[in-house]
C-alpha cells in the first residue's frame, strides 16, 4: 500500500508545483506561463460586424459593375468569422490575402488559387513568419481543414497578436470551397 | 520480476517522462492548445490540466530515474499512460486530425495508430516498472 501513498505523494507534488511555477510564472517580467481558465477566442461574424453600416454591395447593380464588389472588412481586434459568399467575393475582387493553416502536403494536393501556406504548428512558433505575411492593406481570410477546425481561428488570433489587421477566417475551410467547385490551385506554388 | 529489470524498466520511462515533461513546461502555451485541440474535457479545466500534468511527469520521472520511491513513480507512470491511450485511442475514433503534445512541439506526430502503440508499449514497461508480477 506504499507505493499507492507515494503515487498519491508525487501526484500532489507535482500539482502543486505546475501551478506555483506558472504562479510565478505569471507574475515575473517577461511573463510566462498560461491563463488559469482557458477562454474561448473571441470572434465577430462578418454579418454582426457590418450590421451596423449600409451594405452597398447587394443592392447596389451600379456599384457592383464598377467592380466595387469586395465586401468591406471592418477592423476590429478579434477575428472576424466570414461565410464562403464573402470569402468568394473577396477573392473574385482580389481583395484579400488568402491563408491556408493547414499542412504543405494538404496544401500541395490543393488550396484556393494565390492563398499561402502557413502551417499553423509550424508558424505559431515562429512569430516571425506570421508577421512577414504580405497582406499589404488588404483583409486577410485565414481557412483550414474546414469541419470544426479551429485551427483557422487560433492562426487568425495569432495574426492579430503580431499586428496584421481585419483578419478573418471561414470555419467551411478548403472542403466546403471545393465542394462549390470554386477555382482551386495545386503544387507547393506560393510557399511563404 | 528480477529487480534488474525492473530497474532498466524505471530508467527508461523515468527518461522518456523527463525529457516528454520539460518539453512541455518549455512550450506551455503551445501544449495548452495542444490539450485544447483533444476537445476531452470542459475549457474551463484545460489549463489546469496543461500546467499540472507536465510537472507530474517530471516528478514521477525523476523519482525512476533517482530511484526515490520508483515503484510509486512508476505507477503514477502507468495509470497516465493508461490514460494517454484512452485519450489517443478517444481521438482517434472521433476523427480528429491533432497533434498528440506528448512531447510538446517537439514532436509534431499526429495522433494516429504508432502513437498508440507507442502509448501501449510504454504502458507496458511501466507495468514492469512498477515491479508488480503479473498475477499480482
Amino acid at each position: 500500500m506504499g507505493e499507492w501513498r507515494g503515487a498519491a505523494g508525487i501526484v500532489l507534488v507535482g500539482a502543486v508545483l505546475g501551478v506555483a511555477y506558472n504562479y510565478l510564472g505569471l507574475n515575473s517580467r517577461p511573463a510566462f506561463g498560461i491563463a488559469w481558465i482557458r477562454q474561448p477566442v473571441e470572434v465577430t461574424t462578418f454579418e454582426a460586424a457590418a450590421g451596423s453600416e449600409p451594405q452597398a454591395v447587394a443592392d447596389d447593380p451600379l456599384a457592383a459593375a464598377l467592380g466595387a464588389g469586395a465586401p468591406e472588412i471592418p477592423d476590429l481586434p478579434r477575428p472576424i468569422q466570414v461565410q464562403l459568399v464573402t470569402a468568394k467575393q473577396l477573392f473574385d475582387a482580389q481583395a484579400a490575402l488568402f491563408v491556408d493553416a493547414r499542412d504543405p502536403d494538404e496544401f500541395e494536393a490543393g488550396h484556393v488559387p494565390g492563398s499561402l501556406n502557413l502551417p499553423f504548428d509550424v508558424v505559431v512558433t515562429d512569430p516571425a513568419r506570421l508577421e512577414a505575411l504580405p497582406a499589404a492593406g488588404r483583409p486577410i481570410v485565414v481557412y483550414c481543414g474546414g469541419g470544426s477546425c479551429e485551427t483557422s481561428i487560433n492562426l487568425a488570433q495569432e495574426l492579430l497578436n503580431v499586428g496584421h489587421r481585419r483578419v478573418t477566417f471561414f470555419l467551411g475551410g478548403f472542403p466546403e470551397w471545393q465542394g462549390n467547385g470554386y477555382p482551386v490551385s495545386t503544387g507547393a506554388g506560393e510557399a511563404s | 520480476m528480477r529487480t534488474g529489470v525492473v530497474r532498466v524498466a524505471q530508467w527508461i520511462v523515468g527518461g522518456v517522462f523527463v525529457l516528454a515533461a520539460l518539453a512541455k513546461i518549455g512550450g506551455l502555451d503551445a501544449f495548452a492548445l495542444q490539450v485544447h485541440n483533444f476537445r476531452m474535457m470542459p475549457m474551463a479545466l484545460e489549463n489546469l490540466v496543461a500546467m499540472t500534468f507536465p510537472w507530474i511527469e517530471l516528478v514521477a520521472g525523476l523519482s525512476m530515474i533517482l530511484g526515490i520511491r520508483p515503484r510509486s513513480g512508476a505507477f503514477v507512470a502507468a495509470a497516465m499512460m493508461a490514460a494517454f491511450v484512452v485519450t489517443v485511442a478517444v481521438a482517434m475514433a472521433r476523427g480528429l486530425d491533432i497533434e498528440c503534445g506528448c512531447f510538446g512541439t517537439a514532436d509534431a506526430t499526429r495522433v494516429g495508430v504508432s502513437k498508440l502503440l507507442q502509448n501501449l508499449g510504454l504502458l507496458g514497461i511501466s507495468l514492469v516498472a512498477s515491479g508488480r508480477r503479473p498475477e499480482a
